[in-house]
């Protein structure tokens, strides 16, 4: 039986539908951040990715506002990134010290943002509102041809990143005392890998919506770890397990007339509970 | 005579606004096995940092294979291994043996960074120098303790360094995990490596030690162990300290508790 709801009907020929297409495409650009949240995991800081993704409001907000009264002004995206790595950076540096003084810089920046997003947010007409509301909590299927362009542009730059420094990343994860005693720039490559991850979380913050962006920024990564010890495996895992969860939860979607963002995070949370089973059985057994 | 492989004149650190070395100076020979002892934040990791060029020093000189770690790093480092304290490695990255081992050829290098035949044969020397070359594919997070510190001096042999800089390397080991690494030593030490280790402990490495230095921020004591291992050098630092007779030597525990 075809079930029909709202304008979409969920068949194949749906899954076709330009809306549908963008959502997918999005759904791929925002898999490109799995790889370098599983090499947060290893570093110990994936935590942190969803709380910098909050960072994006603020500067999708300050974007917005510019746009509004500069024209011409940069895309919305572009200052959300912004404030993403400047968060991220910062949290890196700060976090070397100390787990305390980490935590407070992560909470000043988060706050600095909401403050920004709430105060500029007033002064913007109702349609510009639902646009930074827009990374609050998202709808996939209404992300435009330009965004879905920006998405890919972000995410095409992170996972290169990933692919090239790979394994300097993986040093720095694993020893960076010795990494730092060879000459290596230790601070500058993890800098890198906290920015990289900022770009990712900024990418999920518009696919996902800040509230829901746990669900793509840790979830996968943190599934692969339970299924696989190797890295390489876990880099690929973590991008599959993200498809997958994006395309079901998207089917879900348009099956039950239900949020996309929900129905994704649904799927992998689903997908965690499952893994974690199986390994509690295994472990069991062994 | 010739030139010093470690010189530090006057050598003063602070940390964080507290002062961890003062006015510390002494000259290691090349080839030698030195041994520093101290109690808890008496700076011992601290000097392994600084000749390492990875803390700067408020005042002083220091010098390591005549050269400046400080302004001529990228030459030195080459020519230096480090084993760190076990506590610094994550055990959470699954990083195979043999990464681990390239690790010390591959962030030596410029960017962009590739691994080369000679690379991982270089790696695979510094294993059967550690008697690791069978664990080529092991997961370094599930070899045992005794295992996991060969394979981290291997890393640090594997670019063939003249100094060693080793930082607590027989911290729980068993006693024969111990006697294979006082063979490696043994063995460096007779290819004309100069060996620089941190213990809390001496009686591990007793046998191959030439030189003491005994640090509490400063030098307390510094020369033969006949010399420095006296109740009334080390009492003041360690008032613990015990001497027990083993196999006809006196051995000196020092303790954990510290003035």
């Amino acid at each position: 039986m075809r079930k029909r709801v709202g304008e979409y009907s969920f068949s194949v020929i749906s899954m076709l539908d330009p809306f549908v297409l963008r959502a997918l495409l999005g759904i791929i650009f925002a898999s490109f951040s799995a790889p370098v949240s599983t090499i947060m995991l290893l570093r110990g800081a994936l935590y942190i990715s969803p709380e910098v993704s909050h960072a994006a409001l603020g500067g999708a907000a300050l974007g917005v506002f510019l746009q509004v009264f500069i024209p011409g002004s940069a895309d919305p995206f572009f200052f959300a990134i912004l404030f993403c790595i400047a968060t991220s950076i910062l949290v890196s540096r700060v976090g070397r010290s100390s787990q305390q003084a980490l935590s407070m810089i992560l909470s000043v920046s988060l706050a600095l943002s909401v403050m920004l997003y709430a105060i500029i947010r007033s002064y913007l007409p109702i349609e510009k509102k639902i646009m930074v509301d827009g990374y609050l909590i998202s709808d996939l299927l209404l992300i435009s041809e330009t965004e879905v362009l920006n998405l890919a542009i972000a995410s095409t730059i992170s996972i290169l990143i990933t692919i090239i420094f790979y394994r300097e990343f993986l040093y720095i994860c694993f020893d960076m005392e010795t990494a730092e005693s060879l000459g290596f720039k230790v601070g500058l490559y993890d800098s890198l890998l906290f920015a990289t991850s900022a770009i990712t979380a900024a990418v999920v913050a518009k696919t996902m919506g800040v509230l829901l962006s746990v669900t793509l920024l840790v979830i996968p990564a943190a599934v692969s770890r339970l299924i696989t010890i190797r890295v390489n495996r876990m880099l690929i895992l973590s991008f599959a397990i993200t498809v997958f969860s994006g395309f079901s939860g998207i089917a879900i979607s348009l099956y039950l007339n239900i949020p996309t963002s929900g129905s994704i995070a649904l799927v992998s949370i689903m997908l965690f509970s499952l893994a974690y089973l199986v390994r509690f059985i295994k472990n069991r057994l062994v | 005579m010739s030139q010093p492989i470690i010189s530090l004149r006057d050598v003063s650190v602070r940390l964080n606004g507290h002062a961890v070395l003062e006015d510390v100076s002494f000259n290691v020979e090349s080839p030698s096995f030195i041994t520093i002892v101290g109690p808890n934040g008496a700076g011992k990791t601290t000097l392994i940092k600084l000749l390492l060029g990875m803390i700067k020093p408020i005042k002083g000189s220091v010098k390591v294979l005549g050269m400046n770690p400080f302004t001529e790093s990228e030459k030195l480092r080459s020519l230096v291994g480090y084993v760190p304290q076990k506590d610094r490695i994550s055990y959470e990255t699954p990083l195979m043996v043999w990464e681990v081992v390239l690790m010390g050829i591959f962030l030596r290098k410029r960017f962009p960074r590739t691994i080369s035949s000679s690379d991982l044969e270089s790696a695979r020397k510094a294993l059967e120098c550690l008697g690791m070359e069978g664990y080529w594919e092991y997961f370094f997070n599930e070899l045992s303790g005794g295992q996991q510190r060969r394979v981290l001096i291997a890393r640090a042999l594997a670019s063939d360094p003249v100094l060693l800089l080793l930082d607590e390397v027989f911290a729980g080991l068993d006693s024969e995990s111990q006697q294979y690494l006082l063979n490696v030593f043994k063995m460096l030490r007779d290819r004309n490596r100069t060996i620089l280790i941190v213990e809390h402990e001496l009686d591990p490495i007793m046998e191959l030690t030439e030189k003491i230095l005994v640090l509490n921020k400063t030098v307390c004591a510094y020369g033969d162990p006949n010399e420095v291992l006296s109740e009334d050098k080390l009492k003041p630092i360690y008032p613990c300290l015990r001497t027990v007779e083993k196999e006809g030597r006196r051995i000196f525990i020092l303790g954990d508790k510290h003035a």
